[in-house]
């Protein structure tokens, strides 16, 4: 196991390579750059020189990555061009409100989606399946940035129960109470736009285990219909759904860029829009190298797990 | 067992209800006579005095840091007021300015302002080392190259007379009015005891800049959370009085949201022309708000076509005179902007100080459009390319008038789309026919940088001899009278020549709540004049 982990280890530093390789070339192909676009009456031809100079961007792209790259080992991620700030900062402050934002939204869709997707299944057919079908269609098609002017309408606007965004009230001193109320409709808008594909994943796998022997045997055992369902038919249909949940880890960390700028949330999704509008390249490779680490490493965590649930699994 | 369960399940109910009833108090809006809130569109990318990219960093950095004087447009007329400076003389060679710092004008770490605190900026400013926006600003003082740098061993052309007052000496003689809105009114001072020791090569990265606590402006810097809103603290000592107003936020708001925050009274202030406005189709709704002004004014900037002058199709006036005739801009101001808007040829905005009034738009009329361009030999059969950037949502709207506007004419037009970057890019690289773009500038009619041959902002590349030495008498003529005659006949020319169809000059739509008083617009239409002045009543 140990070898094994070296060895895993050992082989993601080449991949990081060529991915930070790619994505600083392909970067550097895209149209427009970082100086040239800035506008400013107040600008000089001798300021837009010099500041061309100091972000390195007279040199040729091969340059900058080798001292990009020489950075990297020594362990800095440099600067931001548009704010000047580090990267690492630029890049840090985001992950709190990121994954606070889409953790909850994953929490809550699987809330609505594994009930109904439960009672729906069981109830195949039925004018509460069709409802549901329906519901989870529109939550499908509804594109967030309607759901979200939606919900502000309605629940900021009319109601007043919630506010319209941000993470804190103005001139408060924050807390959990104050970030839960901001935190309400942003996550919901997510977590209904994920509830209604998931609902189906629930009710198709739920219908597959239904049909299963080891159902039959249950119940043919007198057990309540109830605790059939509860013991022996959800525990089996979630394992896929649940593998599913594995393979949104990278995209929680990638934000949701739509609800996060409509409720002012300041996200991974935000900066990476942002970064993208200044062509502000260091940001852009701190997002990248930080995401590629987080995919491979949540890769090898899953492989690790299999091995420790699933005994026929051995690494060696 | 059972009663327990129930009685929990109420309590749980229970504190549901005041959960859900609580916050409907909480978000009543600022109420408080002692804070206002201003929203504007995107974050701000750092508070950088002398080089924060954008108007985003710009509107924030003149709460806490001033220039000599504060500009603004009254009656027709440039006017200057008091900001660090209380007191300023321009010698009769129109070459020599003499400021006066305000005896208390002091840094928010107690230390005054001096004479030295100006040099210090100056110097950094032209340090050709520094990072920084604001060379264009300074070019006019003595020692400093056209580009506003130093060369090795240059002699700055600034004295210092006393502590509190300083002489600076022009290259050449200027109009005053030049002067003190470029260096008066858009050079903001930097602190030299906190970063004097700092290389210049370094400067842009200094974390002062984010965390900019000693200004010399009416606020203080208290935090910035990233892309949710600035926190300003009144600055109780500012010299020209402590602000009324005790708490500024300025939030970060999606235009989407504008709207909403505006109507619950979250928001006091849309912070003005290009990055805090209301959207047009939410116009009316602004306008029938009881708590709120819905305010519109003209403000300094417009959208143009410029022409691609290395093609030799659009080389003859005519040509480009029939594109204005074809273009019904008309429309564009009473469709797309509501009415909110005004036309005129040329860049010199109908608000504007040096406005020509006797030049008037080329017509609508595509009849005239399509017989100019039969007479200059215009092949019906060719495709120009429009290139469009997104992201303004009436300028992209605009093209599409554009497109059918020049069919009509017998001008087959495909628009090619994309972001601003890319589209910049394009525009330099000359891969195109006829371009959007919108432009801001200052109150002075010198517009050299685009549209004198080889100008900084010169996209369409074009060289007339006649409109160069126009531009380059009215940069060097000093006097006032005689400049404006200089730019009346500027813009006669413009007219004539058309290196760009002037699209429309769209009026700044703005929200201020009806409790807020003084505030006022600057003269580059920004509600961040003399924000100590603001008061906010109860509501």
């Amino acid at each position: 196991m140990q070898r094994y982990l070296v060895r895993r280890a050992l082989v993601t530093i080449p991949i990081l390579f060529g991915i930070t390789v790619m994505s600083y070339f392909i970067m550097s192909l895209t149209p427009g750059d970082p100086v040239q676009m800035l506008i400013n009456p107040g600008m000089s031809q001798a300021d837009v020189e010099i500041k061309r100079r100091a972000l390195g961007l007279d040199r040729p792209v091969h340059v900058r990555y080798a001292k990009w790259l020489n950075e990297l080992v020594h362990g800095n991620l440099g600067y931001s061009y548009s704010t000047g700030a580090p990267v690492t900062k630029r890049v840090g402050e985001r992950v709190a409100p990121t994954l606070t934002l889409t953790v909850t939204a994953l929490v809550l869709s699987y809330m609505i989606a594994i009930p109904i997707g439960v009672v729906v299944a069981t109830r195949r057919y039925t004018w509460i399946d069709y409802a549901a079908t329906f519901l989870a269609f529109l939550g499908i098609s509804l594109p967030t940035f309607f759901l979200g002017l939606a919900g502000i309408y309605v629940f900021a606007l009319r109601l007043r129960w919630l506010p319209v965004g941000g993470t804190m009230t103005l001139g408060g001193d924050g807390g959990l109470l104050d970030l839960l109320l901001h935190l309400i409709l942003p996550a919901s808008v997510l977590a209904v736009a994920g509830a209604g594909a998931l609902t189906r994943y629930v009710r198709s796998s739920m219908l597959e285990v239904l049909g299963q022997d080891f159902v039959r045997t249950a119940r043919a055992k007198g057990l309540a219909e109830a605790t059939v369902l509860r013991r022996h038919a959800l525990r089996n249909a979630l394992i896929p759904v649940v593998t599913l949940a594995g393979l949104q880890i990278p995209a929680l960390l990638g934000g949701a860029v739509i609800t996060e700028q409509i409720f002012e949330w300041p996200g991974m999704g935000r900066l990476t829009i942002e970064a993208i509008n200044q062509r502000d390249y260091p940001v852009l490779m701190g997002i990248t190298l930080i995401t590629a680490l987080l995919v491979t490493l949540g890769n090898l965590l899953a492989d690790i797990t299999y091995s420790l649930v699933d005994p026929r699994i051995r690494y060696e | 067992m059972k009663g327990l369960r129930a009685r929990l399940t109420g309590a749980i109910a229970a504190v549901l209800i005041v959960g859900l009833l609580l916050p409907a108090g909480v978000w009543g809006g600022p109420k408080s006579e002692f804070v206002a809130v201003a929203g504007m569109w995107s974050p701000p990318n750092n508070f950088n005095p002398i080089n924060t990219d954008s108007s985003y960093g710009f509107y924030c950095v003149r709460f806490m840091f001033m220039g000599m004087v504060e500009a603004r447009v009254e009656n027709n007329q440039m006017k200057f007021f008091q900001a660090l400076a209380s007191k300023w003389e321009v010698g009769a060679d129109n070459q020599t300015y003499t400021f006066t710092i305000h005896p208390r004008a002091a840094w928010h770490d107690g230390k005054p302002v001096t004479a030295e605190d100006v040099l210090f900026t100056l110097m950094t400013i032209s340090d050709p080392r520094t990072e920084t926006n604001r060379g264009a600003q300074i070019a006019s003082i003595a020692g400093l190259d056209a580009r506003g740098k130093r060369a090795a061993g240059a002699q700055l052309g600034f004295r210092i007379l006393e502590p509190k007052k300083f002489e600076i000496k022009t290259t050449t003689p200027v109009d005053p009015t030049m002067f003190l809105e470029m260096f008066g009114a858009n050079v903001y001072i930097l602190p030299k005891h906190v970063l004097g020791d700092v290389p210049p090569d370094q400067l842009a990265r200094h974390p002062f800049f984010h965390n900019p606590t000693v200004g010399n402006g009416p606020y203080k810097f208290v935090q910035y959370k990233t892309d949710q809103f600035v926190e300003f603290l009144l600055n109780e000592n500012y010299h020209l009085g402590a602000p009324n107003v005790r708490r500024v936020f300025v939030r970060i708001i999606p235009p989407a949201t504008m709207l909403a925050q505006i109507e619950r009274g979250d928001l006091d202030v849309s912070a003005g022309f290009g990055i805090g406005e209301v959207l047009i189709e939410d116009w009316d709704r602004v306008k029938g708000m009881a708590h709120v002004r819905a305010v519109s004014f003209p403000a300094p900037g417009y959208q143009y076509m410029l022409f691609n002058f290395q093609r030799p199709y659009l080389q003859d006036k005519r040509v480009r005179r029939a594109f204005a005739h074809a273009v019904n801009r008309p429309l564009m101001v009473s469709q797309l902007l509501k009415g909110e808007g005004e036309l005129a040829e040329g860049p010199i905005p109908p608000a504007n100080p040096y406005f020509n009034k006797r030049v008037r738009p080329w017509p609508f009329d595509t009849a005239r459009a399509r017989a100019l361009l039969t007479e200059a030999g215009w092949d019906f059969n060719r495709t120009v390319i429009l290139r469009v950037p997104t992201g303004n949502i009436i300028r992209e709207r605009s093209a599409d008038i554009i497109r059918e506007n020049l069919i009509a004419a017998g001008v087959r037009v495909e628009i090619q789309k994309s972001d601003f970057p890319t589209h910049i890019a394009a525009l330099r690289s000359g891969t195109y026919d006829l371009g959007l773009v919108g432009w801001a500038g200052p109150t002075d009619p010198d517009v050299s940088s685009q549209y004198r041959t080889g100008g900084q902002y010169n996209f369409s590349g074009h060289s007339i001899a006649l409109m160069d030495q126009i531009l380059d008498e009215g940069a060097k003529t000093a006097d006032p009278t005689k400049r404006r005659a200089v730019y009346d006949r500027f813009q006669e020319v413009f007219a004539d020549e058309l290196p760009m169809v002037t699209l429309y000059y769209a009026n700044a739509r703005t929200a201020v709540t009806k409790r807020m008083v003084n505030v006022l617009f600057d003269a580059s239409g920004l509600f961040d004049f003399q924000t100590y002045r603001w008061v906010a009543g109860t509501q």
